[in-house]
């Protein structure tokens, strides 16, 4: 690990109510921590509720797991992951000053989110040709179609909120290339990028939380 | 001061997690193809 000096000239990017850019950085890491942290208790409610009727509906949901496409879930974790290294680099880019490169990798983050969401799409129209999307077009062949149709209010609600985050965090991504073509995170002015690499990261573990639980769960 | 980290920490950390997804995934096809050849 090397260290690098912050330039003279970042006092420029200091808000008033701040004496320097660390403690600025360190404000504004921590507003991000905080609303992290209320994003963790809304998913970990989605969570819990998912367990308890896991637990209760056990059987029903190991065979409704079975409808999902892994490949498909799979396919989508590799892109997030990808999609993850390349926010990193993104956030050392910002660091070392590089524009060009930081833009690039904005711009690639914010691909591979679509990418993602592309992929999701195709998921929900293969659910929804199976009449598996809950409501009057739902059919369940098996046992309990009640229990089967609660599980795809949860898989849809789980993955439906977690998509509106991916849509969220690729307009960001977006918004943030256009900063940086511009050159806006010059002299260690790096704060933006670095707290939605954040959000971006908070976005990607959420999906690997759901992907086991969610996909999975009908394997042994 | 700022740390930066070098880039191979990222690269590894990703190969990583991506060989756990491919493991992973692999389990659940294999169970999943003996599944469906005993039903």
């Amino acid at each position: 690990m090397s260290t690098l000096t912050s330039p003279a000239s970042e006092n420029a990017f200091v808000a008033q109510q701040f004496d320097d850019i660390e403690q600025q950085r360190e404000a504004a890491k921590l507003g991000m921590w905080i609303f992290l942290a209320t994003e963790v208790l809304f998913f970990g409610g989605l969570f819990l509720g998912y367990t308890i009727y896991r637990f209760t509906y056990g059987q029903v949901f190991v065979e409704t797991s079975r409808k999902l496409d892994v490949l498909l879930g799979g396919t989508n974790t590799a892109v997030l992951l990808i999609s993850s290294l390349l926010m990193a680099f993104a956030v050392r880019a910002a660091k070392l000053d590089q524009r060009r490169m930081l833009t690039w990798l904005l711009i690639g983050t914010a691909l591979l989110g679509c990418v993602f969401m592309c992929i999701k799409g195709v998921e929900y129209h293969k659910d929804y040709v199976e009449h598996l999307v809950p409501g009057r077009n739902f059919e369940w062949h098996g046992a309990d179609p009640h229990s089967a149709e609660l599980f795809f209010w949860i898989y849809f609600a789980m993955t439906g909120l977690h998509a509106i985050h991916v849509t969220v965090g690729i307009g960001v991504m977006l918004v943030l290339a256009l900063l940086a073509w511009f050159g806006r995170f010059s002299h260690g002015n790096h704060n933006p990028v670095e707290i939605a690499g954040l959000y971006w990261h908070f976005v990607d573990i959420v999906w690997v939380f759901l992907f086991p639980l969610l996909y999975l769960v009908g394997h042994r | 001061m700022e740390e930066i980290v070098q880039p191979k920490v990222y690269v590894r950390t990703c190969v990583a997690l991506l060989a756990l997804l491919t493991l992973t995934w692999g389990i659940a096809y294999v169970d999943g193809t003996a599944q469906s050849s005993t039903q």
